[in-house]
């Protein structure tokens, strides 16, 4: 399929000498479309969210992502892919809006306070993050348990905000412990 | 003997070299004499000023009261003591330490550029400055308090006479009466994490770690020039420091004529900037950080340099109207230095193979990766002090 945006064949990581996180895996996320990977604590969710933008090799297999080998290095790569991960983290001295400054992207609708991010809550700091990922210009977006430390009316947003990147042509991975937003979201699950 | 000889280290050698240096001026002080002041006649009053310096650094390092901590783990589970006494001693501890330094260098300077003709205000101006800083480490921090450090590096910059410094030893014990606080859990918690910072930046040799963290700042970082003018703006909180270095330069100056102001300048420059090139040393070892920024690496960089040779044309700029020459090629040699000092790449422990350097084992690898940036100033100094000199 031309629209593919996230592909992977035969796609495997090797912890230690003997144990398969996963093994054989093969992806196709066209453009629109939300891939949901579910499974126990340490099934390899992240770490396939990490190899898909880069930062963990692969023992076997091959992804490409909005047309590169994952590289988060490269700049042209970084411009088309958008992620929130464990390490995303934001400048404690800038106000969400002189965060968003910085993506270029315009300021999206929110209701952060304008205040150094050193004076937002846990879950505000974790909109802030979410935000600046899905606002970023991208072809794909990774997202890493976007839920956590999102409250109740957070998560129902979380859901409008990823269904609103699908519809803008995004292609979606994202891993969650959250079912609600797995069913609202996904349109291939995979169980690791 | 011999069982003495053989727990001798590496490190005990280290020790006897650095002790070997440091007795110097006491059995080599005319040939120090000859090497730091040459033929130059020595300025009257130039061991008071340096004294009066290194008060200034005393009790501006007092000030910043890194014997504020607690553990967490003890303020949860064994708080019951009192607080203020483990305070008060690791603050005897600092300030012993520091004056013992002082004392060190007075005495130094005593014997290679001459004694001060006044030893009592010499005492006082060394109990007055311990008194300031005793007292104003045991309260808050608040911005006046840094009026003790700058009276005393600005008496040192007038080569101030008798009258004068018994004024200083007047403000300071008088500024000295308010009496100390008791200190909040939260200040303890946070001084504990700094405390933290400190020693693995210490173990693993990193002090890009140490860059002071960033306050609010109004400016909008639409682009990367105002991305890095934000990010020193932010850690305007270096600013004093930068003044104290800017104090002391001209007195070490005039106190040691045979090095030249290129070296001064330079180094003074270099150290009062580093701390505001922090926002670029943090988007570069933080790739969360990194990614709020959609430019590439080249272009954040010479956006740094063209915020940090302003910064350093300014102190340079300062340097001049307190007496030393101006050289300009050092502005961009300093902001250069300080670019390439901050954007090292994280360091290779796996580089840290011991060398034998003339009998002392030194992590080679190591060492020329932490020297990434003080490298180019320190040969860009040399070649321009060599000009300048010419």
């Amino acid at each position: 399929m031309s629209d593919v945006i996230i592909s992977g064949r035969g796609v495997g990581v090797l912890v230690g000498d003997e144990r398969w996180l996963f093994r054989g895996l093969d992806l196709a996320v066209p453009a629109g479309r939300c891939l949901a990977l579910t499974g126990e604590n340490g099934s390899g969710k992240s770490t396939l969210l990490r190899a898909l933008y880069g930062l963990q090799e692969l023992t076997e297999g091959t992804v490409l992502v909005a047309g590169h080998t994952p590289d988060e290095a490269d700049i042209a790569f970084r411009r088309d892919v958008s992620v929130l991960l464990d390490d995303s983290a934001v400048f404690d001295e800038f106000t969400p809006g002189q965060h968003f400054d910085l993506l270029g992207g315009g300021q999206p609708a929110h209701e952060l306070p304008e205040v150094p991010a050193r004076g937002l809550s846990a879950g505000q700091r974790r909109r802030l993050l979410l935000l600046g990922a899905l606002t970023k210009p991208h072809k794909a977006l990774l997202l890493d348990e976007p839920e956590r430390a999102v409250d109740a009316s957070g998560r129902d947003w979380l859901k409008q905000m990823v269904n609103a990147a699908k519809g803008a042509g995004s292609a979606v991975v994202l891993a969650s412990h959250y079912p609600p937003l797995v069913d609202a979201v996904a349109d291939e699950v995979i169980e690791l | 003997m011999r069982r003495v000889l053989a727990r001798l280290s590496d490190s005990a050698l280290v020790v006897f070299v650095l002790g070997g240096l440091l007795s110097l001026p006491f059995y080599k002080a005319d040939g120090l004499r000859e090497r730091f002041v040459g033929a130059h006649a020595v300025a009257p009053g130039s061991t008071t000023a340096v004294l009066l310096v290194s008060l200034a650094i005393a009790v501006f390092s007092l000030l910043r009261r890194n014997h504020v901590w607690a553990n967490p783990a003890q303020l949860t589970w064994d708080d019951h003591g009192d607080r203020a006494k483990s305070l008060r001693r690791r603050l005897w501890l600092a300030l012993l330490s520091r004056f013992a330094v002082v004392g060190y260098v007075f005495v130094a300077a005593g014997l290679i550029l001459g004694w001060p003709s006044d030893l009592p205000l010499v005492g006082a101006l060394i109990a007055a400055s311990a008194l300031f800083g005793f007292r104003w480490a045991n309260r808050p921090q608040s911005w006046p308090e840094l009026g003790g450090p700058f009276l005393l590096a600005l008496a040192g910059v007038l080569f101030a006479g008798p009258i004068v410094l018994w004024g200083v030893v007047a403000v300071l014990t008088v500024a000295a009466f308010p009496s100390g606080r008791a200190v909040r859990r939260d200040v303890l918690v946070r001084g504990w994490n700094a405390r933290i910072l400190r020693s693995v930046s210490a173990a693993f040799g990193d002090a890009l770690a140490l860059l002071p963290p960033a306050r609010p700042v109004r400016v909008r970082p639409s682009n990367p020039l105002r991305f890095a003018l934000a990010g020193a703006l932010a850690r305007r909180s270096a600013l004093p420091f930068a003044v104290l270095v800017l104090l002391a330069t001209p007195v070490l100056r005039h106190a040691f004529p045979v090095v030249g102001s290129v070296w001064w300048v330079g180094l003074g420059a270099y150290f009062s900037t580093v701390p505001l090139a922090g926002g670029l040393a943090e988007v570069i070892r933080t790739p969360g950080l990194r990614r709020w920024v959609p430019t590439s690496t080249r272009v954040l960089k010479l956006a740094a340099l063209a915020v940090l040779t302003v910064a350093a044309a300014v102190w340079a700029a300062t340097a001049v109207l307190l007496g030393l020459s101006f050289v300009p090629l050092v502005v961009p040699l300093v902001a250069w230095a300080v670019v390439r000092t901050v954007t090292r790449p994280d360091i290779d422990y796996t580089a840290g193979v011991s060398t034998d350097v003339g009998g002392v084992y030194l992590p080679v690898g190591l060492v020329f990766q932490v020297l990434r940036g003080p490298d180019l100033l320190l040969f860009g100094l040399l070649v321009l002090s060599y000009f300048h000199s010419s």
